[in-house]
């Protein structure tokens, strides 16, 4: 071989992918058409599939950026897309197994006690799996599944439905149309994928609310910040519920499963760790947390909207700067402003006294 | 959450602005952090709460693909904000943390 013959090769070698570049540069094609490629990937739900879209085509990026990024993507995707991909058939091949572990069951205890009784015969303490095994399960069409936690959240339904209705024939209506709902819910493959219980208790709420939309009753106006004047007027006692009730709606899916385990059934860590699939440790760090988000949110919950850019500002931060969780720059703002606000002050009276209660 | 640099050289880019959104792409800039080592440090972010997420509204989008956004937590506020004034007083992280987020 000579050292033209090299040359010639490298030429031809070097001609094929030079000649690519620069078609890809000239029309702009090659990074999408990469990243379509890319996306695939990730599993087909996940997020990222459109965030990196997203991410391609915004104005900051450069026009040369993109083919450095692109090939970035490469790696990204193999790391973690391929990842994320894992998990997700782990969590399949999961609720297969407990389909056929559930079919099973229920077809040994159809055969003692016939078809119909075997959804009633699983009883929630003879049933191990957690929520999220359940739901899975659900989703996969088994009706054992949600007897199970039909079973297991009965009680929790029926006490917060007590709260929503005024006779206990409404109670057992609401309950049953919100179990209802939840699995057409879950049959379309949507619905929660942990926090059973709390979903529930949501879809009861908002059919209450749906409810009262369409009676169309008239509110009084109600000043802002107005705080009870007496204790034991029953009006101020169910304000109160009311407006613990908005700041726990407002707090993360997790934290309400874990407030509502730890603060209303009175579970220790230890017996909600495996419900929660987590430590008993976990739970407990967790419950923590969650108790301090829901001071926040409950004090967050006294407040009404303002007029005003300053006072919005203020008003919005105001509980976090009362528990003190919010970044100095922030609260030495916030401080200045009280300082010339006297509305503002007020405000933030009121929601002292509330947090010297909350003690 | 395991301290490791990409962490904490995240940490601070989100803290840097606390209150605002941070997009995928500009976060790998001012961070530093390459995309590959910084989405699953995004993931994990999300799965604890520490941040939540949120797309670009398409109307302001102009006709590009909407983008998601990152934006932390009251939690995820505090938990950093802890994070790095732990961190702050390791010799390994002095170079990247800077005097504001300790």
């Amino acid at each position: 071989m000579t050292m033209s013959d090299l040359f010639i090769g490298g030429k031809v070698l070097w001609l094929a992918p030079v000649s690519l570049l620069v078609f890809g540069a000239a029309f702009g094609l090659i990074p999408g058409l990469l990243l379509r490629g890319i996306v695939l990937l990730y599993p087909k739900d996940d997020p990222r599939r459109q965030e990196l879209f997203g991410e391609l085509y915004a104005p900051e990026m450069g026009r040369f950026e993109r083919y450095v990024w692109v090939f970035q993507q490469l790696e990204t995707g193999l790391r973690d897309g391929l990842l994320a991909r894992r998990d997700s058939r782990h969590r399949r091949k999961h609720a297969g197994k407990l389909r056929e572990q559930f079919s099973t069951n229920l077809a040994e205890i159809s055969e003692h006690n016939g078809a119909a009784t075997a959804q009633r015969s699983l009883a929630p303490g003879a049933c191990e799996l957690s929520d999220t095994e359940l739901l899975a399960a659900v989703r996969e069409g088994d009706m054992g599944a949600y007897g199970v936690l039909y079973e297991r959240h009965l009680h929790a339904a029926k006490w917060a439905a007590s709260f929503l209705t005024r006779s206990s024939a409404e109670r057992e209506d609401m309950v049953a149309d919100a179990f209802t709902r939840v699995l057409r819910v879950l049959r379309d493959g949507r619905g929660p994928n942990e926090e059973f219980r709390v979903y529930l208790l949501v879809t009861m709420r908002n059919a209450v609310i749906n409810s009262a939309r369409e009676t169309t009753v008239q509110l009084p106006d109600v000043p802002e910040t107005d705080l009870p004047r007496s204790d034991d007027d029953p009006m101020v006692n169910r304000w109160d519920a009311t407006t613990a009730a908005k700041a726990f709606a407002s707090l993360p899916e997790k934290w309400r499963t874990v407030l509502w385990h730890t603060e209303v059934e009175e579970e220790t860590p230890a017996e909600i760790a495996p419900l929660l699939g987590m430590s008993a440790n976990g739970v407990a760090a967790l419950a923590y947390r969650a108790r301090e988000g829901l001071r926040q949110a409950y004090l967050q919950a006294h407040l009404r909207d303002v007029e005003g850019r300053e006072c919005q500002a203020t008003v919005s931060k105001l509980a976090g700067w009362m528990r003190r969780s919010v970044p100095v720059p922030l609260g030495r703002k916030i401080s200045q402003h009280l300082a010339s606000c006297e509305d503002c002050r007020a405000r933030a009276d009121t929601l002292a006294r509330v947090n010297q209660e909350l003690r | 959450m395991r301290k490791t640099q990409a962490l904490i050289q995240v940490a601070v880019a989100l803290m840097a602005d606390p209150q605002g959104k941070h997009w995928g792409y500009n976060l790998t800039k001012r961070s530093g952090v390459r995309s590959g080592v910084l989405y699953p440090i995004l993931r994990r972010l999300l799965d604890e709460h520490w941040i939540s997420d949120g797309w670009e509204d398409p109307a302001t989008a102009g006709g590009r693909p909407p983008r998601r956004y990152y934006q932390l937590t009251e939690l995820g506020h505090q938990e950093l904000r802890a994070l790095l004034a732990i961190a702050g007083n390791e010799p390994r992280f002095q170079d990247i943390i800077p005097g504001w987020a300790r």
